[in-house]
C-alpha cells in the first residue's frame, strides 16, 4: 500500500491534510504531523515513529515536506531510513496543494517515474502569476 | 454526447469541480450559468483562469440564446448553476432537455432558516422546492461535495421539507 504523510514547521501540514481531504474525501492513507512551535524535535520523531510503526515493508511512502533541509523533513528521512522504508520511499519537498492532491488521487493508477514527474509538474504548474488582464473569454462555443 | 454532468453548486467553479468531477466525467468544456458572475469581471477572471479547459460564464439570458448551441455541439459539456431554482428554470420550466437525468448537487452553506442535510449541505425551503420540482419531472439527484463524500438521493431528504 502506498501512503501520502505530509510534514511540517507549525500547523501547515495539518492544514494542507484538511484542504486536500475536501477534495479527496475521507481517507486512511493520507496523513500529517507537524513540529509545532513548542515542541521538540524527539517529540515529532516520536509521533512520526508512531505514524509508521505498522507499515510493512513493502509499504510505500510518499513524504511531503514544506522545505528543504529543515528539522520535519531532516527527522522524518531518518525515521523512515531507521524502519528500513526509505529505500520504497518518494520524498518531495516545498508541498503545495496541488501536489499531495495529485500524489492522493494518482498514486494507485501510476508508479515511479510517471507518478513522480505527475507531482512535481502539477506542483510546478500551479505555482503562478494571476493576471487578470491576460484572462481569455471563449468567444465561439467549442 | 452534449451534457455530461448537471451541477448546482453555491461555489460554482472552485477546486472540487476543477480537480475531481471534471475528472470523473467526460469533460470537454463547462457552462455556469449566473448573472451575478457572469457580470463581475473580478469573478469572472478568477473562475476563467482556474480550468484549463473552455469555460464559459453566461447570464441566463445568454444561456437562453445559446443553449441550443450547446446541445448541438459534439463536445462533452457540464452544465452548473449556482442555485436550484435557476436549475428547476432551466430543466422544468423550460424545459431542457440535457440528455441525461441525474443531477448532482454542491456545496450550499448553513444560514439561518436552513436545514442541514449535510456537511456544508445546507437547504433553504424554496431551494428544497426547486429540488423536489426537479424530482417530479423525473431527475434523480445526488447530494455530494465530492464522490466520495455523497450523502444520498433527494428521496431520503424531501420529508425534512414537508413531501411525502
Amino acid at each position: 500500500m502506498k501512503y501520502v504523510i505530509m510534514v511540517s514547521h507549525g500547523e501547515f501540514a495539518q492544514g494542507l491534510r484538511s484542504a486536500v481531504r475536501m477534495m479527496t474525501g475521507e481517507r486512511d492513507d493520507m496523513f500529517s504531523v507537524s513540529l509545532k512551535e513548542d515542541m521538540g524535535t524527539n517529540q515529532f520523531a516520536d509521533e512520526f515513529a508512531k505514524l509508521v510503526e505498522p507499515f510493512a515493508s513493502d509499504d510505500e511512502v510518499l513524504l511531503f515536506s514544506d522545505i528543504l533541509s529543515g528539522s520535519p523533513f531532516t527527522t522524518s528521512l531518518d525515521i523512515l531510513n531507521q524502519k528500513g522504508l526509505l529505500a520504497k520511499s518518494m520524498v518531495f519537498t516545498g508541498m503545495n496543494m496541488p501536489m499531495v492532491l495529485t500524489a492522493v488521487l494518482m498514486k494507485d493508477n501510476i508508479d515511479g517515474e510517471d507518478l513522480k514527474e505527475a507531482i512535481l509538474s502539477e506542483g510546478r504548474m500551479a505555482v503562478t502569476f494571476f493576471d487578470m488582464n491576460a484572462v481569455k473569454e471563449e468567444e465561439e462555443i467549442i | 454526447m452534449a451534457i455530461t454532468f448537471i451541477r448546482v453548486d453555491d461555489r460554482i467553479i472552485h477546486g472540487q469541480i476543477t480537480t475531481r468531477w471534471s475528472q470523473e466525467y467526460p469533460c470537454d468544456a463547462i457552462v455556469a450559468v449566473n448573472d451575478l458572475a457572469a457580470t463581475n469581471p473580478v469573478i469572472k477572471a478568477a473562475f476563467l483562469s482556474s480550468i484549463n479547459k473552455p469555460l464559459y460564464i453566461w447570464t441566463y439570458a445568454e444561456w437562453k440564446e445559446k443553449c441550443d448551441k450547446v446541445l448541438q455541439s459534439q463536445k462533452n459539456y457540464f452544465l452548473i448553476t449556482k442555485d436550484p431554482k435557476l436549475m428547476a428554470q432551466i430543466l422544468v420550466d423550460d424545459k431542457f432537455d440535457p440528455g441525461r437525468r441525474e443531477v448532482c448537487v454542491g456545496p450550499a452553506n448553513d444560514r439561518p432558516g436552513a436545514v442541514k442535510l449535510g456537511n456544508n449541505q445546507s437547504l433553504m425551503q424554496d431551494e428544497a422546492d426547486a429540488f423536489e420540482k426537479i424530482h417530479q419531472a423525473g431527475y434523480k439527484i445526488l447530494f455530494a461535495l465530492v464522490r466520495e463524500d455523497a450523502i444520498g438521493y433527494w428521496p431520503k431528504f424531501r420529508g425534512l421539507f414537508g413531501y411525502k
